[in-house]
């Protein structure tokens, strides 16, 4: 029985540590840069032409869009975005760069890129023509906050594009590509070096309020009255296969661990009972020899094995409960063994999120249950076909 | 010593040219040559209309260039007023680019090489190029007889093993009458086509025959383009020793 209640425990943490690394991998893989959802001109991607912001032709209502996306049942927050490309310089020392438009008031809602390890100074929330430089273009570049670049590009109208900028801060998101080739302004700043208009912009980034259900929310956003003839919402799923085929595969051989977990747990509670019954071999004897009938000893031995299942799982259970209560709130602290890390796009975080449904709750439950019985079917099924004669004597 | 061998060729050819209307015999490689260099001569000055047309605009520019043979060169926008004042200077292997709305020079990396000229279809390497077609190519004639009315030449130039050059291959259809270019295909080291140079307008400009209007056509948008047309051209003066500097280009 104990063996049942340790079996459900361990179940459990492993099942909550499986589905909380999931999370993890998914929120670090978007929450930095990308958002859960994003709205583009549908031939954006993968290409980015500058001339694809969304809308193309029409001008529309952009910040009415980006005020309906984000009161959207389930859609925490929306942010815009500029893209483009250019040489950063401060004369000799010429880099080229990928410059990003962002609103900062707005995009801190949405990512943490402008949050990550900033220093120096922070972009403030108007156009004030300040950059935000990755730590490693930075170095290439050889500038550091204060400094004054010149910043050239092709504008939208065929001219050249050149302006001053002040470097206010350089970031450190932990991620290579972003921090060797990207410097980040205020979006307006952008929009004006770029000779765009006010309503255009590529991107508007999304953070949904559960991650995992972003891209059910796709279809909702695409039907908003606000959302141009030339525009679609895409979730992270959608945008990022590869970072959603590396959880589908770390989550599928975390499950085969599970798995064996329970094929363990059986063949334990197999072994357990047919101890339980080999050592009964004279009390089993002696009620067949009393009258009682192979098939109430078979009920008898799975009767009880039921119970023991029972108890064992509601002692597993209430455990289960309070450990994983303690792991959802706390997390469980590897920092002191690992360092940090960077995989296919996303940071590692040292503190295991630990993520349990009821649902995964009830179908653990119910496996280990159905695993205990089959397991106890051969010793009761020995039991009860135990000739009374032999029983006796062996005992 | 070879540069004097073939300055020599060439006086002695140019003379010929000039007494006879019909071009003398002389080989691919001295043909080309004289394309190569006939926009450059030992020094150039000119005034041009550049009109780009892409997909989405057509814009018109207004350059002067100044050259001194392969090495220096410096061109600035006249027009339109939003980009006046802004040049590129070459000098050897080293582009800048002055920006009078922020007064800065800046300098072109050489990973920017193959990057957009001035928003234009040709190249940072176009400006840059020293080379001299006859020194990285082996030149060989592909053709030769009549084609559209007039007699011409094509010429293959496939690239020396030594040589640093962007393309794979360039093919040159030149006029047997007064060795003007036709025109010009270029490919890459996959034998793709990438752009193709259309020349015309042939008249006197500066006391010699040139075209007038040269038109590049990138292969992958056959309807975008990047006219070069000439308004005033001069060879062969002299340049104030300080056109071709840094400095003077914040001082014009």
């Amino acid at each position: 029985m104990l063996a049942i209640s340790t079996a459900f425990l361990i179940l459990m943490i492993m099942a909550g540590i499986l589905e909380g690394m999931s999370v993890q991998m998914l929120r670090n893989g978007t929450e930095l840069f990308q958002g859960h959802i994003q709205i583009h001109h549908p031939d954006y991607l993968p290409g980015r032409n500058m001339y694809d912001w969304i809308g193309e032709m029409e001008e529309f209502d952009l910040e009415g869009l980006i005020t309906e996306a984000a009161s959207t049942e389930g859609i925490e927050a929306a942010a815009p975005r500029v893209y483009g490309f250019g040489l950063i310089s401060t004369g000799e020392n010429t880099n080229v760069a990928q410059i990003s438009g962002m609103d900062p008031e707005r995009e801190v809602d949405v990512t943490r890129l402008l949050n990550s390890s900033i220093e120096g100074e922070n972009l403030g929330p108007s156009p004030e023509k300040k950059i935000l430089v990755g730590k490693l273009l930075a170095k290439l570049a050889g500038i550091g906050p204060g400094d004054e670049v010149a910043i050239v590009t092709q504008a939208a109208d065929g001219t050249t594009g050149n302006d001053l900028y002040t470097v206010s801060g350089l970031f450190s998101s932990g991620l290579t590509s972003l921090d060797r080739s990207l410097a980040v302004m205020h979006w307006k700043d952008l929009q004006e070096l770029l000779a765009m208009e006010d309503w255009q912009v590529h991107e508007i980034a999304l953070l949904a309020d559960n991650p995992r259900q972003a891209n059910r929310m796709t279809g909702e956003l695409n039907q908003l009255p606000g959302m141009p003839e030339e525009a679609e919402a895409e979730s992270w799923d959608e945008l990022l296969p590869q970072l959603k085929e590396y959880i589908e595969m770390s989550r599928s051989s975390g499950w085969i661990l599970i798995l064996l977990v329970g094929i363990f747990a059986g063949f334990g509670t197999l072994n357990t009972m047919m101890m339980a019954v080999f050592e009964r071999t004279r009390e089993i004897g002696t009620i067949a020899a009393m009258g009682m009938s192979p098939g109430k000893i078979l009920i008898m031995f799975l009767l009880e094995s039921c119970f023991l299942s029972v108890l064992g799982l509601g002692i597993g259970f209430i455990l289960g409960l309070l450990s994983l209560s303690y792991l959802t709130s706390n997390g469980l602290d590897l920092s002191a063994w690992v360092m940090d890390m960077s995989f296919a796009g996303s940071h590692i975080d040292p503190v295991m999120q630990v993520v349990w449904t009821w649902n995964d709750y009830l179908s653990a439950a119910l496996s280990l249950g159905v695993v205990v019985i089959i397991s106890t079917i051969l010793p009761a099924l020995r039991a009860a076909r135990m000739k009374p004669v032999d029983a006796l004597a062996k005992g | 010593m070879k540069r004097i061998i073939q300055s020599a060729g060439l006086i002695i050819f140019l003379a010929l040219v000039s007494s006879t209307p019909s071009a003398a015999q002389d080989s691919p490689k001295e043909i080309i040559d004289k394309v190569d260099r006939m926009m450059r001569g030992e020094s150039s000055h000119g005034v041009a209309e550049m009109e780009i047309s892409t997909k989405r605009w057509t814009r018109s520019k207004t350059i002067e260039i100044w050259s001194e043979g392969t090495e220096k060169a410096l061109i600035r926008i006249l027009e339109p007023r939003k980009e006046e004042g802004v040049a590129t200077l070459k000098i050897g292997t080293d582009i800048w680019n002055y920006l009078p709305k922020i007064s800065r020079t800046i300098r072109i990396p050489s990973s920017m090489m193959m990057a957009s000229w001035m928003g234009s279809h040709f190249t940072n390497d176009d400006l840059v190029k020293e080379s001299r077609l006859v020194e990285d190519y082996d030149i060989e004639t592909t053709f030769e007889g009549p084609r559209d009315g007039e007699e011409i030449w094509e010429f293959r130039l496939t690239p020396v093993p030594e040589a640093v050059v962007v393309w794979g291959g360039i093919d040159f259809v030149v006029r047997k009458k007064d060795l003007m270019p036709i025109k010009a295909d270029y490919f890459d080291e996959d034998n793709t086509l990438k752009r193709t140079v259309y020349y015309s307008d042939y008249r006197r400009m500066g006391g010699r025959l040139v075209p007038a209007e040269m038109r590049l056509v990138p292969s992958d948008e056959p309807d975008e383009y990047t006219k070069i047309t000439y308004t005033e051209l001069e060879f062969n003066m002299e340049h104030p020793p300080d056109t071709f500097s840094l400095s003077s280009l914040r001082d014009r």
